[in-house]
């Protein structure tokens, strides 16, 4: 099993959003404007992959050998609470326009079920073997998040100026309907490759 | 000092906690080993002719470095080998490793019927791969006889006999190649097996059972 | 505050303010864990038992804890408890853990129980707290059976499993509600109509 086939297997077979449910609070939030989706998703990145890196080496470096593996979601939750204060105070030096967009959406990043999620996922043996398939699927996990973020803004600067949308429909209710849809296109992966 | 105070309340609430979850790690370590070990021992009980031993402690991996080996657990009754259950793995389904606890009844080297199986895993497509676990697609392996000539059980499209499941020809595919990998285990190992299991001191070395059991349940 | 009566702590978080369909936090378990019924059950049961069980502790040391350091606090007692559930799951219910999968740790970064926290336990007195916890867990549940109720008996004919419409519905069931489009669907559509019921 490649690497290629891991990156094509997170960013569109199992995509983190359309098939695994996860980051949908900073989906729905952060997706309305093409720019902020666009920094959204390198600060996801970056915390997604560090925290994989750091995660699978705290589980098998210091967890599993001293059989302390139930204090894994209070450790992998601490880590990655540190890494996006850190995230936070770097973007905050290099690119205060950058902070001031992305907001209060930067420390959300923390309650994103993407970035636990992730963490989890490549402490699984039986799918990730070694810390370079854990790379690569962290950064496949964050590609398929950045697609579907950058997609669906392009989609919703439209629905948004839409008036033909039913007054309950406004907002979330819409853009779940298109969630739905863009997930049922994502289905048509289903199969194309295994992990 | 506020810095001081701090590291002492975190300190202290870390304390506590670690405190409370080693205790509930205590409590439910047994109960989880035993959920773990269940799992496969009702697919067991399922399939497998009447036993009177513990296949579980007489499982026997094809192969230790393979998390994917077909793994056999003899029946015995009365001392006599009347069959075995076999635990094999296909990479062939259509989203992922499809899992069969497959129920044989007769010796390594005699008649051998295909008694009955159970699935312990899989990804399929709900609807449609899933239905591989249902009586209209898994009961034409019930009390199915192995032929003799080592041919294989093959679905329709390949020129066999199985109907496909409509709609999930590589689920059916996958599940048939499952059974057959376990046929083929217990008549090239499973004699490996049984001696292994009358003389565990001189067997060949084979993985410490909990990673079968994980690669199991994991699928 | 003080003049509110107690049981409005617990009321407040079921209808009004319901976590899930009002306040519209947590939608990931929401649309993972609603495939069925029991699941949805199950981890409903799991939110509660956290959100109360953190507030009561949040609400227990409020005023010990200094105000610097009470996220890095919360999330602790937060994650304990998650994983006290997850531990108990796995010893005594384990086909229920196995089905809901990652989403039992993920509880720790489900924005409710942080938010009721910081929003409420930390401030106020612990049988208050306990039951403004009790409240948004049980809203959040009754969310969760709200949109399993719907996938289960148009994904698979079933209600808990058991067979309603027959088993020709069962085979030809709306499969697609319960994959993932029909999660984003029914969420989407409950909400507008609670939205319309609301008048917003």
């Amino acid at each position: 099993m490649t690497l290629l086939t891991i990156i094509i297997f997170t960013v569109f077979v199992n995509n983190v959003i359309l098939s695994q449910f996860l980051g949908i609070c900073p989906f729905m939030g952060v997706s309305k404007k093409l720019d902020s989706a666009l920094g959204m998703s390198a600060a996801v990145l970056f915390v997604i992959v560090l925290s994989a890196i750091i995660s699978y080496l705290l589980q098998f470096g210091v967890l599993v050998p001293l059989k302390l593996e139930y204090l894994q979601t209070i450790m992998f939750i601490l880590v990655i609470a540190a890494l996006v204060q850190f995230v936070e105070m770097f973007i905050k030096k290099a690119s205060p326009a950058l902070f001031e967009a992305l907001g209060i959406y930067l420390p959300l990043i923390t309650t994103n079920c993407a970035v636990l999620g992730t963490a989890i996922m490549v402490t699984q043996k039986d799918k990730i073997h070694n810390l370079i398939e854990a790379v690569v699927f962290a950064t496949g996990i964050s590609l398929g998040f950045a697609l579907v973020l950058l997609l669906f803004a392009a989609i919703r600067e439209r629905l948004d100026l839409e008036t033909g949308t039913p007054r309950p429909m406004k907002g979330l209710p819409i853009a779940l309907v298109t969630a739905s849809i863009l997930s049922l296109a994502f289905l048509g992966f289903s199969g194309m490759v295994k992990m | 000092m506020k810095e001081a105070k701090y590291l002492i309340v975190l300190t202290g609430v870390a304390v506590v906690c670690a405190a409370l979850l080693a205790y509930v790690y205590k409590v439910t370590a047994g109960p989880i080993e035993m959920s773990k070990n269940a799992a496969i021992n009702e697919g067991i009980q399922a399939v497998a002719p009447e036993f009177d031993n513990d296949p579980v402690s007489m499982m026997y991996l094809i192969d230790g470095q393979d998390p994917l080996s077909p793994v056999i657990y003899p029946a015995t009754r009365g001392g006599v080998v009347v069959g075995a259950a076999v635990k094999t793995v296909s990479k062939k389904g259509y989203a992922g490793n499809v899992v069969v606890m497959v129920g044989l009844e007769g010796a390594p080297d005699g008649q051998l019927r295909v008694l009955s199986t159970t699935v312990v895993d899989m990804k399929e497509t709900p609807g449609l791969g899933t239905k591989a676990k249902e009586p209209g697609f898994a009961g034409q392996f019930q009390q199915l006889s192995v032929p003799p000539d080592g041919a294989l059980f093959k679905v329709k499209k390949d020129g066999g006999s199985i109907n496909a499941i409509a709609g999930a020809t590589i689920t059916s595919r996958a599940f048939t190649e499952c059974v057959n990998v376990a046929v083929k285990a217990w008549r090239e190992h499973g004699a490996a097996a049984l001696k292994a299991a009358a003389d565990p001191a001189n067997a060949e070395p084979v993985n410490s059972g909990a990673d079968a059991v994980k690669g199991g349940a994991n699928g | 505050m003080a003049s509110t009566p107690l049981i409005k702590e617990f009321t407040k978080g079921l209808v009004s303010q319901n976590t899930l369909l009002v306040l519209l936090l947590g939608m990931c378990p929401a649309l993972a864990t609603t495939t069925s019924l029991t699941n949805a059950v199950g981890m409903g049961a799991a939110v509660i038992f956290v959100a109360t069980m953190s507030n009561i502790a949040v609400s227990a040391i409020r005023k010990i804890v200094p105000d610097e350091v009470r996220i890095p606090i919360f999330v602790l007692l937060i994650a304990s408890f998650v994983t006290v559930v997850d531990l108990s799951m796995k010893a005594w219910m384990p086909g229920l853990s196995k089905s809901l999968g990652l989403f039992i740790p993920l509880i720790v970064v489900n924005c409710i129980i942080l938010a009721r926290a910081e929003a409420f336990a930390y401030k106020n007195g612990v049988i208050r707290s306990a039951l403004d916890g009790l409240g948004s867990g049980t809203g959040y549940a009754l969310g969760l059976i709200l949109v399993s109720f719907f996938r289960e008996l148009l994904g698979n004919g079933t209600l808990f499993n058991v067979s309603v419409f027959g088993e020709a519905f069962k085979n030809n069931a709306v499969l697609v509600m319960i994959l993932p489009p029909g999660a984003f669907l029914t969420l989407g559509l409950i909400i507008a109509t609670i939205n319309k019921i609301r008048r917003v």
